[in-house]
């Protein structure tokens, strides 16, 4: 995953994740391997043509649709925040809050079955439910932390703080 | 030296009991002497995820199913990954687990132990050693216990009870005891009814905690003391036997219902009566006698497991567990109370200095100083002393514990080390500070920051 951040003036910001993820993954290789399974126990016919290509387009339309390659987060001082994420297929959704709906912005940590998580959520007025950034991508806490402080800094007026060191134990 | 302790049990707030304040107390003051101490339980209801507690004390809310009564069911390794993970990237090198019927514990101890991490256990509560359950709990603390660096029993008669159930070296095993915050519990006479003589029992109401015995002497004591009141706080399946005693004998004016009673509201109960009633027919370490007898009330209790070791003799009037003795033991207690042969408003004082949380902390980092200087058994070690626990039992112990090994490395495989991120330390020293500061900024006003 590679990290850039933009200036574009002293009141904008913006920062994108951007996925080295290989286009072929792991899955892909499964799917040629259940392939070649389903020719060597059906025999070269239609039907079994028909299903390959079938499997495979659907691999290929859900590779372009849902696969993620880019978030982005842009910050607007007195405007809002941006949350834009980039599909493999060039598809793009993105989502906009207003300054005055913006709670709070925050870093918090997350259970899943085998990992802890941590994200960077920003909390809207009204809504009970946070607006994850880099949700697909989810990136180390590093890099978290440079894209938090550089947020609030402009959001909140605070001091960028990303240059003081966290302390481990 | 500072260690980074992990605290393991099913039984943590908002659940409402002893281990769960023993777990809070204990890790706020380790916390206050240096040490980074983080807890781990099971989700409760929509808590699930990582909370921070007062001085940052972290809790993580693992997702579990529960069974009973807040106990999530043996998962043998499906806590594994998520155990690692957490330990691994908080830097943990003790785990401490806490109460017997946590098998989350159980399982953490176990995992720890294949992590060569140092382990510690506190043991809550007695068991006996006849009836099915107790056999079948007995087993499993055996196994848990085969290869453990320590254990911490809460009163010598539960040290006892421990290492006859487990069969451990008495060495390896220590007593602390509970503590209180008596501040908590001030006394406070003007609270009373100076006209009738008024007896508060709070507890659980299950069959453990006697209240059987309280339907059967409640009636008697009302019929042979028409100045005398019953305040009863607490829940649980028994509650229906009460309130079926009170029914028959018409005592609606005489035996007052509280229901459950949240933690801090315990102390506005205590001091309404001027004795306290324990019934309980088992017990390691009563906790609840020592919170009423700080809020200035004499103690009326059965003399079970480790209760005449809580209280000095002139606090504490003892009764067999049966309906006669008690009946005769809250005689004397009313008789006292009417004459004022006791002052109970002075016990505070006396156990300020008895029970204190920093005297609890401090003893417990002794134990953490002896097992963070034993040497880790190999792995062949581990499974002799497992071996050893059974005939039949001992081989099946010896290929869950092969198994969790291999497991492990296969964790170690999948998802090495070096990917887990460390999670930053709570800045404590920094925290301690904007405290201070909050503090001096409303001196005027309560210094309500950081009060506990």
């Amino acid at each position: 995953m590679t990290f850039r951040c933009y200036a574009h003036a002293d009141n904008t910001r913006e920062y994108i994740m951007t996925s080295d993820a290989k286009r072929i993954n792991s899955y892909d290789f499964m799917l040629i391997f259940i392939c070649l399974g389903l020719v060597y126990a059906l025999g070269t016919t239609k039907t079994c043509y028909a299903v390959v290509s079938l499997l495979i387009l659907f691999r290929i339309a859900f590779k372009l649709l849902f696969m993620v390659t880019e978030e982005t987060i842009l910050v607007i001082r007195d405007v809002g925040v941006q949350v834009k994420t980039v599909y493999l297929g060039g598809r793009s959704s993105s989502r906009f809050i207003d300054r005055s709906k913006i709670t709070d912005i925050i870093i918090n940590e997350a259970i899943t079955m085998m990992h802890i998580r941590v994200y960077m959520a920003i909390i809207v007025e009204g809504e009970d439910r946070m607006v994850v950034v880099f949700q697909h991508l989810l990136p180390r806490l590093n890099v978290l932390l440079q894209a938090y402080h550089g947020a609030r800094s402009i959001i909140f007026n605070e001091k960028d703080n990303s240059d003081v060191p966290l302390e481990f134990s | 030296m500072p260690y980074n302790i992990c605290m393991v049990s099913d039984f943590f707030y908002p659940n409402a009991g002893g281990v769960e304040s023993h777990l809070y107390h204990l890790s706020q003051r380790l916390i206050q002497r240096g040490h980074k101490v983080i807890i781990i339980t099971h989700a409760y209801g929509g808590r699930t995820g990582v909370r921070c507690l007062t001085n940052g004390l972290k809790v993580y809310h693992v997702p579990m199913i529960v069974v009973f009564q807040a106990a999530s069911p043996p998962t043998l390794y499906g806590f594994f990954p998520i155990f690692r993970s957490i330990v691994l990237r908080e830097r943990i090198s003790i785990v401490h687990g806490h109460q017997a019927f946590s098998s989350m514990c159980h399982e953490a101890i176990i995992h720890a132990r294949t992590m060569g991490l140092k382990t510690c256990f506190t043991d809550h509560s007695l068991f006996g050693f006849s009836d099915p359950s107790s056999i079948v709990m007995n087993k499993f603390l055996k196994f848990t216990l085969s290869d453990i660096d320590h254990v911490v029993c809460v009163s010598h008669t539960s040290k006892e009870n421990t290492v006859l159930r487990a069969a451990l070296t008495p060495q390896n095993v220590s007593v602390i005891p509970n503590a209180v915050i008596a501040s908590r519990f001030k006394p406070d006479p003007s609270m009373q009814d100076p006209n009738v003589t008024t007896i508060v029992v709070i507890s659980r109401q299950t069959y453990r905690k006697g209240m059987d015995l309280l339907v059967a002497v409640v009636p008697r004591i009302c019929r042979k003391y028409s100045k005398v009141r019953f305040v009863i706080g607490g829940d649980g399946p028994k509650r229906i036997d009460l309130e079926q005693m009170r029914e028959k004998h018409l005592l609606h004016d005489r035996v007052e219902f509280l229901g459950s009673i949240k933690a801090h509201e315990v102390r506005n109960t205590l001091v309404r009566g001027q004795i306290f009633l324990n019934t309980s027919l088992t017990e390691a370490f009563c906790i609840g006698i020592v919170e009423a007898a700080c809020a200035g009330l004499l103690v009326v209790s059965t003399k079970v497991g480790g209760v005449p070791e809580v209280l000095p003799r002139h606090m504490i009037l003892f009764a067999k567990p049966e309906e006669d003795d008690l009946v005769e033991a809250l005689d004397r207690a009313i008789e006292m109370i009417q004459r004022k042969e006791v002052q109970p408003a002075k016990f505070n004082d006396e156990l300020k200095e008895m029970y204190s949380w920093v005297n609890v902390a401090e003893r417990t980092e002794k134990v953490y100083d002896a097992i963070s200087q034993t040497r880790d058994p190999p792995l062949i070690e581990r499974l002799r002393s497992y071996y050893g626990c059974g005939v039949f039992v001992g081989k099946l112990f010896c290929i869950m514990i092969a198994l969790d090994y291999l497991f492990w490395v296969y964790l170690e495989w999948i998802l090495p080390r070096d990917e887990i991120e460390p999670a930053p330390k709570f800045p404590y020293k920094k925290f301690k500070k904007m405290c201070q500061r909050a503090d001096k900024e409303d001196e005027l006003g309560p210094a309500n920051v950081n009060s506990i």
